[in-house]
């Protein structure tokens, strides 16, 4: 213990400027976010950041950066890469300089960490105590994820500069494995709702393996051509399953497949209108094209909801041409009306299949990932006056946001880490609330949070306010628009939501047309149920 | 004697490059011993051997009957290595660089290393990278003595320092020269010379010979043989005999295994015609100039003989 703290007290002397730039920008941080919270954006229902805090934003790179100067300059202050360091030579016992590391780390990155989140939590009114264990679950996933990395690659790197070239070569072989992701895989989108399960981080734990045995090694061995050969080659490795591994495998285990009829009285099916139907809409992009394609809901329980996670899609065309899409992850589509929901599904494909397909008659085979949710926990609770602070337990605190008198243009509230996949609702009245006594008003809801709200990330700040406008919170007037209001006393309506089952559905068309939009500006996801001729499901 | 470091067929080789030769070395405790040999041929390599820094191809090495591939940690608690490439902590001062010494040696002497500090004319106050070349091979070397190692490597300690320090160093070397064993691989032949016990000379990664400096200098003689009138060198001429040269009446050469009067009768036999024999000791200087300079005029015989040499110190 006494060589452990021997070599931490010789770091702390050696980098007391650096240490003190990355405390600086950790007690920054304790100060300046909440200028965010009172801040009152425009009354459109947005939340927005004050620009004060918007520059405060500088402040988490910049703690960033001074964590990785103190990871990086610690590390190589006993390089480990060559044969003429002074300490080589003498009485280092290498389990005890790492634990000196280690040590170092945790005083000067993981306690201050520990610390932010703590304070940040009570500043926000919320008490940390029953968030410690998470708050040290996100302390060791940042030790996973940026020290152990970092730690690993300083041990086979000489020098700070070489060190910043290789992360340099990392960032660019992301980027590459990106392009390749994508060709190999098919355009995607982000899926942050998959449950946590193993295969989804073996490529991660893989490569942390990887870091971890380097960093012994070369404490242990000082074995540099084989250390860096591990992480390269665990660093390859681990881009190629996370590319042979697609997301294929993590929707198929996931979401079972299913029939049609097996998930009734749910009913899913793929809207072709046919050729007299409205088109569907796209947005052009760099060489690629946003299809909408029209997905009919209907037999959603009371109590319960859909939401539609991920789809794929193959076409093909009678002259045999073929395209089939990765699974594209959709956002926010959630249904809970009991009736009948049409939506838009947004496929993306390459510029030059959508020219194949366009105006042709192909088969469409397309299988939907769905999420079915059922209510959990309601709290409902009148509106207080604007800007009068309200919690709701096992959410959050929210406040009614200030517009003229006791009128609230929208609703805001913050969460500890990331709040439960909730849907909020209340009524909006198109009169000032002083005039609106009687009037039953308008339904408004929105849904914030994220059913996997408990898993550990890597983030540095513990407080959420994530935006999330209740819907109908303007109406149309002959000048234009205007906003709606929230008025005291309004009962607000939190609803949480809990995974029921996931399942993949497959419907086919046998003769699906896309047809081309005469507007390819609009890029309008609003697809409405035509009148007149129904449109025909499909499945 | 115990042996403080013991080589056995020690090899390293860099790619195609044999950086040290099937080495076998004795050093016993308590000599002062000095590992001399051109530039590049592998005295820095068989140190970091030594000490672990690099890790033999081949054949094995032993300090302090510690196999030197296991010697790490606390066996270093008995080393004080000095090199004269040595990274040392730039940013500390003299003083800091003591201070956080000490906390690794439990024998660690303060008196001990106040006197180093006063023999050698230390600063305590400036820092490290403010300080000479030859001020911070001193500190490097107060850091390494202080804790009253059993085995003292220094690695050219003595290249591109002034005459000045090098005598400070040399003092501060001897006085604990009575306590610990000492293995230097120097440039400085006349300096080895003046304190070392004993020497071996590598050259191309080999070993060429390695025995005290008394046993060295007593083998060694400059012959001048003086003709009653010229004659040429005979085709066949014992094989320790190095470098032989004529001119008109007079023929030298350098005698490596030297033995008294039955060399003078050697001598003698081959050159009946020897009208004077004069015998010269050498310094180690003209020594390892001879043997180099006949191992690279005629590299094959010329290892030979030297291979004839004593191989223990």
């Amino acid at each position: 213990m006494k060589q452990i703290v021997h070599i931490f007290l010789k770091d702390v002397r050696h980098f007391w400027v650096e240490i003190s730039i990355a405390l600086a920008a950790v007690i920054a941080q304790f100060w300046l976010p909440p200028f965010a919270w009172a801040y009152k954006g425009p009354a459109n229902g947005a939340v927005s950041l004050s620009p004060l805090a918007t520059a405060t934003l500088l402040l988490t790179p910049l703690m960033l950066i001074a964590w990785l100067l103190l990871i990086v300059r610690s590390v190589q202050d006993e390089r480990l890469v060559g044969d003429r360091q002074f300490w080589l030579t003498r009485p280092y016992d290498w389990k005890k300089l790492l634990a000196a590391k280690l040590l170092f780390f945790a005083a000067f990155i993981g306690l201050p960490f520990f610390v932010l989140q703590c304070v940040m939590l009570a500043r926000a009114g919320f008490s940390p105590l029953p968030w410690t264990p998470r708050i040290l679950l996100d302390l060791v996933l940042i030790g996973a994820a940026m020290i152990l990395p970092l730690a690993a690659i300083a041990s086979v790197t000489a020098s700070f500069g070489r060190m910043m070239l290789v992360l340099v070569g990392v960032l660019l072989y992301l980027l590459i494995g990106l392009v390749v992701s994508v060709v190999v895989n098919g355009l995607t989108r982000e899926l942050e709702t998959l449950p946590v399960q193993i295969e989804a981080y073996l490529a991660d734990l893989l490569f942390l393996l990887a870091c971890a045995a380097a960093l012994i090694l070369q404490y242990k061995r000082h074995r540099i051509v084989l250390s860096r050969l591990l992480l390269i080659g665990v660093f390859v490795a681990a881009g190629a399953l996370d590319l042979i591994a697609p997301d294929r495998l993590l929707i198929n285990r996931n979401y079972p497949a299913v029939s049609s009829q097996s998930i009734a009285p749910l009913a899913v099916s793929l809207i072709d209108y046919g050729e007299t139907g409205p088109v569907s809409s796209y947005a052009s992009h760099d060489k690629s094209v946003d299809v909408d394609l029209a997905l009919d809901i209907a037999g959603v329980e009371v109590g319960s909801a859909v939401r539609v996670d991920a789809v794929k899609a193959a076409f093909e065309t009678p002259d045999g041409f073929q395209w089939a899409s990765g699974w594209q992850f959709q956002e926010d589509w959630i249904t809970k009306d009991p009736g009948r929901t049409v939506g838009g599904i947004s496929l993306l494909m390459p510029e030059r299949v959508y020219a194949r397909l366009k105006n042709v008659s192909s088969s469409l085979k397309l299988t939907v990932a769905l999420t079915q949710l059922k209510t959990g926990n309601e709290i409902e609770i009148p509106l207080p006056r604007p800007n009068q602070e309200f919690s709701v337990p096992g959410f959050g605190i929210c406040t009614p946001l200030g517009g003229i008198g006791d009128d609230a243009p929208a609703l805001a509230c913050r969460f500890p880490f990331q709040a439960p996949l909730t849907l909020v609702s209340a009524r909006w009245f198109d009169r000032p609330c002083a005039q609106s006594r009687g009037d039953p008003g308008t339904p408004g809801s929105g849904w914030v949070g994220s059913l996997s709200h408990d898993a550990p990330r890597f983030a540095l700040i513990p407080v959420q306010e994530p935006a999330f406008p209740l819907s109908n919170s303007v109406r149309t007037t002959p000048n234009g628009w205007a906003p709606r209001n929230l008025c005291l006393g309004t009962p607000v309506t939190f609803t949480r939501y809990e995974l029921m089952r996931r399942e993949r559905v497959t419907m086919a068309a046998d003769s699906f047309r896309l047809r081309e939009n005469s507007n390819p500006a609009d890029s309008n996801r609003a697809i409405e149920v035509p009148r007149g001729s129904a449109p025909q499901p499909v499945n | 004697m115990n042996s403080a470091i013991h080589t056995q067929n020690l090899s390293k080789r860099f790619g195609q490059t044999t950086a040290v030769d099937r080495m076998n070395l004795d050093v016993s405790e308590g000599a002062i011993y000095a590992l001399v040999g051109p530039n590049g041929s592998g005295k820095t390599t068989t140190i970091k051997l030594l000490m672990n820094i690099l890790r033999p191809t081949a054949g094995r090495a032993a300090v302090l009957s510690i196999d030197s591939r296991s010697f790490a940690g606390k066996a270093f608690e008995r080393v004080g290595y000095v090199s004269e490439n040595q990274e040392i902590p730039e940013w500390m001062t003299v003083a800091a660089l003591l201070n956080y010494c000490r906390g690794f040696y439990p024998r660690w002497d303060r008196q001990l290393a106040e006197q180093l500090v006063r023999q050698l004319d230390l600063p305590l106050g400036r820092k490290l990278k403010h300080l000479s070349r030859g001020m911070r091979m001193k500190a490097s070397f107060a850091s390494s003595l202080a804790y009253r190692p059993s085995l003292i490597v220094l690695d050219e300690p003595f290249t591109g320092l002034d005459p000045l320090v090098r005598d400070e160093l040399i003092e501060g070397l001897l006085k604990r020269a009575s306590e610990a064993t000492i293995f230097i691989s120097s440039h400085d032949l006349a300096e080895i010379e003046t304190f070392a016990s004993h020497v071996g000379f590598l050259e191309n990664g080999r070993l060429l010979f390695s025995e005290e400096m008394t046993a060295l200098s007593n083998r060694f003689r400059e012959v001048t043989v003086t003709l009653d009138r010229p004659a040429a060198l005979a085709q066949e001429l014992p094989r320790s005999w190095l470098r032989p040269q004529s001119a008109d009446c007079v023929v030298r050469f350098i005698h490596s295994q030297f033995d008294g009067e039955a060399s003078r009768r050697e001598i003698a036999a081959v050159f009946p015609a020897a009208r004077d024999i004069s015998l010269d000791a050498m310094s180690l200087r003209s020594i390892f100039l001879a043997v180099a300079k006949s191992n690279r005029g005629n590299a094959s015989s010329a290892q030979n003989q030297a291979g004839t040499g004593r191989t223990a110190a």
